[in-house]
């Protein structure tokens, strides 16, 4: 055994047997991880580097996270890393090639129209209002488990939520 | 119900019964709670998107040259900025003169001078009095003066003392 196999051993005596498991997690949450990390961060680049990151500390912490029910903790790391990489970076609003919205005429050509403009709001909202927005609003998780994620209480989440919505609104108004 | 208090109640999940009463009653309330449902349906039909790009397919190089150009600038940047700042400094050897210990001997006692050469050497030394030399005049010339029995004529007579008399 050569000094790299000694060095890596535990690290893939833990990884080869759970692969399947951190697989079929990715395939389950890699597009939910994606979508909250380009909603607050507002750049796919951005957006796949988080998710990236994301599923790179769910392999080395497989086995204290809830396989069951993975979701708070892919939240609460996805807001993390979106926040550092926030610090960083002032998010910036790119388009974006979306799979196809739902069909219909007028009422379909108004909500893309919105969607663009509150995607634009986004990256205007203090970051902890954006993340309390998009967990709540986009992601559509109770306030309560929200606040878990945020490790915040309950009032203040929907206190950030209001505000969100607020701004958000003001927003869409004075551009539409 | 205000209008003010309604729209902060509207913002909120579950706004109250008071504050729907009065989007009732107020066109402006009304339209802004349409406004905020339009919102809240808009950011729940981002949810259902799903981005098509693909982060594992294609995981974004790091670019580890950066790190490592950044790590070189760095490194001539360091090594550059004190020779900028730097002032010349010139080392003086310190210099310590060594001393050769040489044993001194006490002065051989002086030779007794007798008592009258001490007495002479007193006398030479003492200053003495400055002696005033007679200065030399120069030699007037000796005048006499002879009356005649002619008040109108004198006579003078002028001696010289080296070169005799001279009659004017």
């Amino acid at each position: 055994m050569s000094t790299g196999d000694l060095v890596l051993a535990p690290f893939r005596s833990e990884t080869l047997d759970d692969r399947p498991s951190f697989e079929a997690l990715m395939a389950a949450h890699q597009q939910r991880v994606l979508r909250t990390a380009y909603r607050l961060l507002g750049r796919v680049e951005d957006a796949q580097d988080v998710t990236q990151e994301v599923f790179l500390r769910l392999l080395q912490h497989l086995h204290h996270v809830d396989a069951d029910d993975p979701k708070a903790w892919l939240y609460r790391v996805t807001v993390n890393v979106c926040n550092d990489h926030y610090r960083r970076r002032r998010p910036v609003v790119e388009a974006v090639d979306l799979a196809d919205p739902a069909p219909g005429p007028q009422h379909a050509l108004e909500l893309e129209d919105r969607k663009q403009l509150l995607t634009q709001g986004l990256a205007t909202l203090p970051e902890r209002e954006r993340t309390a927005v998009v967990l709540r609003d986009i992601e559509g998780l109770p306030t309560r488990e929200v606040a878990g994620i945020l490790g915040v209480e309950e009032v203040t989440v929907r206190s950030q939520i209001s505000k969100a919505r607020m701004r958000l609104a003001e927003y869409v108004r004075t551009r539409k | 119900m205000t209008c003010q208090e309604c729209r902060i109640e509207l913002f909120e999940d579950t706004p109250g019964r008071d504050a729907l009463v009065h989007v009732g009653e107020c066109e402006d309330c009304r339209e802004l709670a349409r406004e905020i449902h339009a919102n809240a349906e808009a950011l729940a039909a981002l949810r259902g998107e799903e981005l098509v790009a693909n982060p594992f397919v294609h995981p974004r190089q790091r670019r580890p040259w950066i790190w490592g150009l950044a790590a070189a600038a760095a490194l001539v940047f360091g090594i550059s900025l004190p020779r900028m700042f730097r002032t010349e400094v010139i080392v003086v050897p310190n210099v310590i003169p060594q001393v050769q210990e040489v044993s001194v001997e006490p002065p051989a006692p002086a030779p007794e001078i007798p008592k009258r050469a001490q007495a002479v050497l007193r006398a030479k030394a003492r200053p003495r009095p400055a002696v005033a030399l007679p200065v030399e005049e120069p030699a007037q010339p000796l005048m006499v003066k002879m009356l005649t029995s002619d008040p109108d004529v004198v006579i003078y007579w002028l001696i010289d003392p080296v070169e005799g008399e001279k009659a004017i």
